[in-house]
């Protein structure tokens, strides 16, 4: 495994998705079917989000990871082993209805439903240039669960008009390795 | 209102809300809301998009930034009076800081501002008021942690 992977994952899954969004138009200004492209934010943090009451550019798409799960052994004495990463991307649309299309083509491209996006995306090395796929690792999506969901779940009065355009794919992202994760390369 | 008022004399105008401003200020300098300006960050390597290197053999340098820190007279609000609940925590951690259109001047720009040991964010600008020829900015800064 690579040295520091749970970076590599971030970054290659957001290089994936940015692709996947720019080959369907959505990085275009204006994109067409909406007012404003998409700001694609991958440092993103949900708190500031709320305490700065609201994204400062609509149509932004932010990306997390979650809490990283221990590894588990996939194949007994053979050395496979694999980490399911929780990943979430948070949309704030510029309506609701553009936010609902983000999401799914996002969930699209995860699933490998449009266009000709694979399930399978390699686990890039970002410390060289260009960056290569790392020869010990896969990212797939397997297992992916790409979900949109709803995410106007706070309390009543602090329901902003924003958060009604705020929707969410969750995603899980497994990393299939082989040996330990001590690599310092 | 905007606009010029007869009789009505902005500088002394300032001198008070300065003066009130600093009434409320901490008395401890260190204490006091200091603002900090954006810097470029040069890597020998790969970074990401927060300028952070991917290869622990990335060294990074940073330049002065076009100004030093500066501090000006303000007041600051906490804007977590009602701290937003949501299904994984509670979130809120942000301040309003208001002020007047010359000291507004010194600082636009800013990157964060450290204030009481914390560094909060610039995030947006809230609806400007104003006296007569006078305005009056409030700025959203939010909570980043410790600074």
């Amino acid at each position: 495994m690579i040295r520091w992977p749970t970076r590599a994952l971030k970054a290659s899954v957001g290089l994936h998705v940015v692709t996947g969004l720019t080959s369907l138009g959505w990085m275009t200004d204006p994109p067409g079917f909406a007012q404003n492209p998409i700001h694609f934010d991958d440092d993103h943090d949900v708190e500031k989000i709320v305490a700065g009451g609201g994204p400062q550019v609509v149509n932004t798409v932010g990306l997390t990871v979650g809490d990283v799960p221990d590894a588990a052994a996939q194949e007994l004495g053979g050395g496979l082993s694999s980490i399911n990463y929780p990943v979430f991307f948070d949309i704030y649309g510029e309506d609701r209805s553009t936010a609902l299309n983000i999401g799914d083509d996002i969930v699209g491209i995860l699933q490998g439903a449009v266009l000709s996006t694979s399930r399978y995306i390699p686990l890039y090395d970002f410390s060289l240039t260009p960056a290569p796929p790392a020869s010990s690792a896969l990212l797939t999506d397997q297992t992916c669960e790409a979900r949109l969901i709803e995410a106007k779940w706070a309390s009543g009065t602090q329901q902003a008009e924003w958060r009604r355009r705020w929707r969410i794919v969750t995603f899980t992202a497994t990393v299939y390795f082989v040996g330990g994760t001590g690599d310092t390369s | 209102m905007a606009g010029p008022i007869p009789g009505f004399d902005p500088d002394q105008f300032r001198d008070a809300i300065r003066f009130a401003m600093t009434m409320g200020a901490p008395n401890d300098a260190d204490q006091q809301a200091t603002f900090y300006f954006p810097k470029t960050r040069t890597a020998t390597g790969p970074v990401d998009s927060t300028g952070v290197p991917y290869a622990p053999t990335t060294t990074v340098t940073e330049d002065a930034g076009p100004k030093d820190p500066v501090k000006v007279t303000c007041s600051i609000e906490d804007a977590a009076g009602n701290p937003t609940e949501t299904g994984i925590g509670t979130f809120g951690q942000a301040i309003v800081v208001t002020l007047l259109d010359e000291d507004y001047a010194t600082v636009v720009g800013f990157e964060f501002v450290a204030y009481q040991g914390l560094r909060y964010d610039f995030s947006r600008e809230l609806l400007a008021g104003g006296l007569g020829v006078v305005a009056v900015h409030h700025l959203l800064c939010v909570g980043e942690g410790s600074r």
